[in-house]
């Protein structure tokens, strides 16, 4: 079993982190979460896991609420990153069930 | 452009993960009820709560790595400031006052870039008595043109 943790700075205050647990060639678990640093410190905005086997986005408020959840297909690191390049911080207001 | 640096844990590290994972939960199991009635509002339990039973099976590998997607990290990485990683490294971690004393630098300006370079999870602090010991988080760094 392989547990990788990985930070990818999008800019100084946005980050996306990673968290992907793989046995042999299988994909366990993954979380990807969008978070700029706000006042808080690091501020969830969007993530995408697929704990208990269903993958599905969150995203959640300033005060880190979860604001909404959508089921969407399973997603990898360079897919979310490419989504939160194009989009940085509109991506709460984007549908992302549809990306 | 894209700058990386990865590290893999060792098995005191490992350790180390799970007795700061007790300390702030209890235990597994503990765990595994708060995540279940709070799994939407705290994702973070979610992911520790996975990184535990992962770390919990054998021969499992913990790995992190920091990935910059642009040039920006490049100003944090001055010359002094990879001087001291490079100290870090060779020495496996020593105080903040060892550090000035061995570099020959200012208290202030060794401390301030300690700050710099945890920030970015290069190196990370631990606390031995009332000294503050920095330990390097990894041991290279690179730099890829191909993406």
């Amino acid at each position: 079993m392989e547990i990788q943790r990985t930070r990818v700075w999008m800019h100084r205050d946005e980050v996306i982190d990673a968290i992907e647990i793989t046995e042999g060639k299988r994909r366990r678990y993954y979380s990807y979460t969008y978070r700029t640093l706000g006042k808080n410190g690091w501020e969830n905005q969007v993530r995408w896991d697929n704990f208990e086997g269903q993958p599905h986005v969150d995203k959640y408020d300033s005060n880190g609420a979860l604001i909404e959840q959508k089921s969407v297909q399973e997603k990898s690191l360079e897919e979310v990153s490419k989504i939160v390049a194009i989009f940085r911080r509109n991506l709460v207001a984007m549908e992302l069930e549809d990306l | 452009m894209r700058i990386e640096s990865k590290i893999t844990y060792s098995r005191e590290e490992k350790e180390e993960l799970v007795a700061q994972l007790k300390k702030r939960y209890g235990s597994l199991t503990s765990l595994q009820q708060k995540v279940a009635m709070r799994k939407c509002t705290s994702p973070e339990m979610v992911d520790d709560y996975m990184i535990w039973k992962g770390i919990e099976k054998k021969d499992a590998a913990l790995t992190e790595a920091h990935i910059w997607k642009n040039a920006e990290m490049m100003d944090q990485l001055t010359t002094r400031r990879l001087e001291l990683l490079e100290h870090i490294h060779r020495t496996g971690g020593e105080s903040v006052m060892a550090l000035t004393i061995a570099l020959k630098r200012n208290y202030k300006n060794v401390y301030d870039d300690l700050l710099a370079l945890e920030k970015t999870g290069l190196i990370c602090f631990r606390t031995s008595g009332r000294k503050k010991i920095s330990i390097a988080r990894t041991s290279e760094i690179l730099i890829r043109f191909d993406d």
